[in-house]
């Protein structure tokens, strides 16, 4: 897997990212299908849901147990959208459900790409 | 028999898929493991599953049946450092597997869990490990501070960690598979960081408020207990009581080899707490319902004790303080560490006997434990000056303690703890509890008599004599008829006394009887006693031409008995001095007698001594007168 931090290296995000960056920290336990199956799925949807504006930083409670501690991770895999504020739910799961996903990573459900330079949105048919 | 060992093995290689349900059977007496093997492992797979099954073959699909090892099946055991659970379970909680311990609210998990763990860290040295859903840290060590258990101490020292694990629902959203391998992990590495031996979990149920899916919930429990047993901890789970299950969430199927049962109900207005060992696999174990307390040192789960009646006996005698009592009594008094009842009526003297009882045993400086179920301190040793005893300098000496309280106020068990802990606490020689039939109220006949039981095997396997007073509540009729109560209460008392207040001639008087002693020989008179200001003192027997009497009517029997002898003690000088005088007279009659005949003899005397002189004066002359003629006569 690549985007694999180190704990040292995890930075502390204090001040909320400008824009639409998403900072995202996937909670896993060895690389299991499952782990492996929800890591390309968050790839899939910052993809196309974050334009490329994003960042995932996996960490393997197995190597690192303290964190799980904590962080208070109980489930894997888990998904947490960085800072951690108020109402920002933990995402648990396969992530699968897409929309689920995007609710609770607080992204809006519409494609962005960019285009020459610039940021146009498409609002998705359905 | 459930094969761990063997399910492990497949759980790991299964992942997502079925597992292996294994069911014992029972035929011909022997025992067959049911195997169904999901359908994609039929096939039989020479390198993991065929290895770890082990017993079963699996050649067709389907049912297998294979005999199995009947072997006997023993537990390690760990101590749990709750009072009197050890002694249930014939050792505490078996050692590396989870025990379930269910319960309604305020029933005590909690309590039960944490006593687990801390005392596991101060009595056994265990480390111990705490997880809790439900109650903040803080809560948990300022609610136990006041138990005695000082949790920040014990986390300092690394001895204890206290985790607390938040589940809240609006907090997650559910996307897809998952599993709870965090929270293995979280586990494993507290368990790790000190090396802990016991860990405590309250409540597991609190996950299935978190997570909604119950299927992956479910067997993700099932890993964990697995994954317990693996590690070597024992484990203490609490589950909230279900309506007609043991937990909730069925909890009970996952903890297989102990499941305990709190119960908290009210009964005739008194609220007790029960423990019931529900299953506990591999060993012996009662299976009735103990009461127990939460009291400030903890739970305490009243002993069952030595109902085996193996405590052994003395042959020491203690005096009674009443020494006339004391020669009824097979000429010494009691035997140390028998039980005594003194039943009779309302103002027989019970208590007095029992006080001076006490007060003999502190001057030989024994200590005394005084339990008072009718009146306070204070008035009993005012009442008992007032008989010559003053039982005042013993409390201040640390020989005598009293213990007043209302039987109403608790209930039956709760006394019994009371009493046995400060039993152990104060350690007397001398027990009394004035009176026992203020329990009755508080329980039925069979509730008293076990609990009295109980605390007599207790004093007479510590050597600790007993002296119970029992109020008969009988009409103010002279003959004495025994309760029922009474008398299976005595069966458990090696004497008895039974004291009674006698009507006659207008006035009561006070009478006791030494009903049965056992071992000794015992005096069966009816005897009459006073209290008075010199304390019990026991009178002697007045028998009259109409039987014993008493009183005062045994006071003018005295004084009548007593005109007579004097009467009698004058006719007899009387007649001496009667035949004194017949006898002088009779002398002076013999002495007449005597002289006269003296008299007689001697003129008798003369008489013969002048007719021998004349018959020899006469020969004499023949003789002279033949010599004269010179012829013979």
């Amino acid at each position: 897997m690549t985007k694999k931090a180190d704990f040292k290296e995890i930075p502390e995000t204090k001040k909320r990212v400008k824009g639409d960056f998403v900072d995202l920290r996937l909670y896993v336990a060895d690389e299991t299908p499952r782990c492996l199956t929800a890591y390309e799925n968050i790839r899939k949807i910052c993809d196309e849901y974050a334009g490329g504006k994003y960042r995932i930083t996996v960490v393997d409670l197995l190597k690192h147990p303290e964190i799980a501690r904590r962080d208070e991770i109980t489930a894997i895999p888990t998904l947490i959208r960085m800072p951690r504020t108020e109402g920002r739910r933990k995402i648990i799961g396969a992530l699968t459900d897409t929309k689920k996903v995007l609710e609770g990573i607080d992204l809006p459900k519409k494609t962005i790409y960019r285009d020459q330079g610039k940021i146009r949105q498409i609002n998705p048919a359905h | 028999m459930f094969p761990e060992c063997f399910s492990l093995s497949i759980i790991q290689k299964c992942n997502n898929k079925k597992f292996l349900s294994v069911a014992p059977i029972f035929k011909n007496q022997r025992v067959y493991y049911l195997t169904h093997l999901p359908y994609e492992y039929t096939q039989p797979q020479k390198n993991d599953l065929s290895f770890a099954l082990g017993r079963c073959s699996f050649t067709k699909p389907g049912v297998h049946l294979k005999p199995a090892r009947t072997g006997k099946f023993e537990f390690e055991k760990v101590a749990s450092g709750i009072k009197g659970l050890d002694d249930i379970t014939g050792g505490g909680l078996p050692k590396g597997r989870p025990a379930l311990v269910s319960g309604g609210p305020g029933c005590g998990k909690t309590l039960f869990a944490m006593e687990f763990i801390a005392r596991g860290i101060t009595e056994y040295g265990d480390p111990g490990v705490f997880v809790a859903f439900e109650e903040k840290i803080d809560d948990l060590k300022k609610n136990f501070k006041s138990m005695g258990f000082e949790l920040d101490d014990l986390v300092r020292k690394k001895k204890l960690i206290l985790d607390h694990i938040t589940i809240e629902r609006s907090e997650i959203e559910e996307t897809g598979e998952y599993d709870l391998e965090g929270l293995f992990i979280r586990l494993g590495s507290m368990i790790d960081e000190i090396g802990a031996k016991r860990i405590a979990i309250d409540t597991l149920e609190a996950l299935f408020s978190g997570f909604s899916n119950e299927a992956i919930l479910r067997s993700e429990l099932r890993r964990l207990f697995l994954w317990l047993k693996d590690r070597g901890v024992t484990a203490v789970v609490t589950g909230e009581r279900g309506d007609s299950t043991i937990t909730k969430h069925g909890l009970e199927e996952y903890v297989a080899d102990c499941v305990i049962t709190l119960d908290h109900r009210v009964t005739n207005q008194i609220a007790t707490r029960r423990l019931r060992i529900v299953k506990y696999r591999g060993s012996v174990h009662g299976t009735d319902e103990y009461p127990f307390l939460i009291s400030s040192s903890g739970i305490s789960v009243l002993p069952i004790t030595s109902m085996s009646l193996t405590h052994t006996a003395s042959d020491e005698r203690i005096s009674t303080g009443i020494p006339r009592l004391d020669m009824m009594l097979g000429v010494k008094g009691f035997y140390r560490g028998s039980s005594v009842l003194i039943s009779g009526q309302a103002g027989t003297g019970k208590t007095s006997i029992t006080a001076t009882f006490v007060d003999a045993a502190c001057k030989r400086n024994e200590k005394c434990l005084f339990f008072i179920f009718e009146e306070s301190e204070s008035q009993l040793i005012r009442n008992m000056r007032s008989i010559g005893i003053d039982l005042e300098p013993w409390t201040k000496k640390g020989l005598l303690k009293f213990h007043a309280v209302r039987p109403t106020a608790y209930s039956l068990e709760m006394h019994l703890s009371m009493m046995l802990k400060l039993i152990d606490e104060f350690k007397p020689r001398v027990l009394a509890v004035d009176p026992i039939s203020n329990l009755y109220p508080v329980g039925d006949d069979i509730q008293v008599r076990s609990m009295l039981m109980r605390l007599i095997d207790y004093a007479k396997s510590l050597h600790i004599t007993g002296l119970f007073t029992n109020l008969s509540t009988d009409s103010a009729t002279e003959t004495y008829a025994l309760e029922p109560t009474e008398m299976h209460v005595s069966s458990l008392m090696d004497a008895w006394l039974i004291l009674k207040n006698i009507e006659g001639n207008g006035e009561r008087n006070r009478v006791f009887s030494i009903i049965k002693a056992r071992g000794m020989a015992h005096s069966n008179q009816l005897r009459e006693f006073v209290l008075s200001d010199k304390g019990i003192q026991l009178l002697d027997l007045y028998k009259g031409t109409q039987g014993v009497l008493f009183g005062s009517a045994r006071m003018a029997q005295e004084s009548r008995e007593k005109g007579e002898r004097f009467r009698r003690n004058e006719e007899v000088a009387r007649m001496k001095r009667e035949i004194d005088n017949k006898r002088q007279v009779m002398d002076n009659e013999i002495a007449l007698l005597k002289a006269k005949f003296a008299r007689e003899e001697d003129e008798m005397k003369v008489l013969i001594g002048q007719d021998v002189s004349r018959e020899n004066e006469v020969e004499k002359t023949n003789e002279e007168i033949a010599a004269q003629r010179k012829v013979d006569r």
